[in-house]
């Protein structure tokens, strides 16, 4: 076996429960149903041929009201068999193929970084077999047994996302004082604790230091993540951070930067955890009440 | 992937990884405000930006606050009030979402990055064409022969997101207007 077949063995196929791939799966599945969900009221308007939209890539081909139900229906469906890991493969490349869809005719004009990342997410979950547990098909006895691929590549487009964002802030003029969060803090995604925030009246220096912050924050929690001993710390300060900006900037989307930090914890961890909450649904109904004395 | 040996399924996995990778490392190693300086050594490539441009939000702010605004020219058919005038139409009925997210739709962000301005005005070009099929449709009895839209400004205030929205502070810049001759 050649030096580089025993690299790829033993970086990216070494065999792996599937445990945190497939918490991943439920918590990306998840997500994707609110952001979908979120579009139920508006599917005509903004998918069909009827409605407004501006093609980006494809020709300008969008089905009429019915069959712009059907796709967006069946978009939902397989998010629904991706959750639930039916035919895991096969849901996860119909999702693929129908958000694909979606994006290049009408989600694509607005150039969003969230949007990027569900098709890089879901590109992985196509060739993951991401229903090997914790799935209908690992009940059924269909799942095979998987490797660590899928986790490291959602791991590395982690870091990458951080670090990636932290650099580039640093680097960015616009960055290099407090103005740019001070007026973000007004703007059209800044919500009433955002503007609250503002009205504090803080002086330029707290400003510029929660600047600095920031872009040292998303740069170590990029590099944290590389190191198994500064996972939860990495954990616990990136879903506050993600749930911060929730409540300041009106752009829930980003949340779905918190789905992967499932492949970053420890197997017996989010056995307890799946344990637990099988635990809520499987509990036997209550006995009644006994009377009282 | 069932129908794929187990080599194949191996050697696409191997490809994906490095792309993705590459890809990453490509982006993040132009970060917008270098990414035409003469010291960049590396390449530009569209394909990778336009996968992998992940960290690319809030690059830049701004002083005043928007909000988006399109106007009809009523033709001489249907209700007769406002035929020949420009009437406002409502903005939730041909973006639905959010005003941030309405706004970039309305700029054609993605359109701009990729093709410059004469991208984004072909953009625009169809963006009118769907809002007048689309009002003409809903409003069959006050339908419009040309579009326009673009947005209303004034500046910021700690007050909130509209405080400063007054007659003596707005401004208003028309993105796109179809042409007379339409």
């Amino acid at each position: 076996m050649s030096v580089l077949s025993r690299f790829w063995d033993r970086t990216l196929f070494a065999p792996s429960s599937g445990v945190g791939l497939a918490a991943f799966r439920i918590a990306f599945a998840l997500f994707m149903l609110g952001y979908l969900g979120a579009m139920t009221p508006h599917v005509p308007l903004l998918f069909s041929s009827h409605g407004v939209y501006v093609p980006y890539l494809v020709p300008d081909l969008a089905p009429p009201p019915l069959g712009a139900w059907l796709l967006y229906l069946a978009m939902l469906g397989a998010t629904v068999s991706l959750l639930v890991g039916y035919r895991t493969t096969l849901s996860a490349w119909c999702l693929c193929l129908l958000f694909a869809h979606h994006y290049f005719l009408q989600l694509a004009i607005k150039q969003s970084s969230f949007d990027r990342l569900i098709g890089i997410y879901l590109l992985i979950l196509c060739f993951a077999g991401a229903g090997s547990t914790w799935s209908l098909d690992a009940r059924a006895g269909r799942a095979r047994p998987t490797s660590v691929w899928a986790e490291r590549m959602i791991m590395f487009q982690t870091v990458a996302l951080y670090f990636g964002a932290g650099f580039w802030k640093a680097v960015n003029p616009h960055w290099h004082g407090g103005e740019m969060m001070w007026f973000t803090l007004q703007g059209m995604f800044a919500t009433d604790v955002g503007f609250t925030i503002v009205r504090l009246g803080l002086p330029a220096w707290v400003w510029d230091a929660a600047t600095i912050g920031i872009i040292v924050a998303e740069i170590l929690l990029g590099l944290a993540f590389l190191f198994r001993r500064l996972r939860p710390s990495a954990i616990v300060a990136g879903t506050f951070f993600h749930l911060a900006n929730c409540v300041i900037l009106n752009i829930p989307e980003f949340i779905i930067s918190i789905t992967p930090y499932a492949v970053f914890m420890r197997d017996e961890t989010l056995q307890r955890w799946q344990a637990r909450v099988a635990a809520l649904f499987s509990r036997a109904p209550d006995a009644p009440p006994a009377a009282s004395p | 992937m069932a129908g794929v040996s187990r080599g194949a399924r191996r050697v696409l996995r191997i490809a994906l990884a490095l792309f993705l990778v590459v890809g990453n490392l490509f982006v993040i190693a132009q970060p917008g405000p270098v990414l035409h300086s003469r010291w960049n050594p590396l390449p530009r490539s569209l394909v990778l930006r336009d996968v992998f441009l992940l960290p690319g939000m809030f690059n830049s702010y701004s002083t005043s606050n928007l909000e988006p605004f399109i106007g009809g020219l009523r033709t001489d058919a249907g209700y007769e009030r406002d035929r020949g005038q420009w009437v406002r139409l409502a903005v939730a009925e041909h973006l639905p979402h959010r005003l941030g997210v309405n706004f970039t739709r309305l700029f054609a962000m993605h359109h701009r990055d990729r093709w410059g301005k004469r991208g984004q005005q072909r953009a625009w070009e169809l963006l009118a064409v769907r809002i007048r099929e689309r009002h003409n449709r809903v409003h069959p009895a006050r339908p419009i022969g040309r579009v326009r839209f673009g947005v209303l400004s004034w500046p910021k205030s700690p007050d909130g997101y509209r405080a400063r929205k007054t007659s003596k502070e707005i401004k208003v810049t028309t993105y796109y207007a179809d042409p007379e001759d339409r």
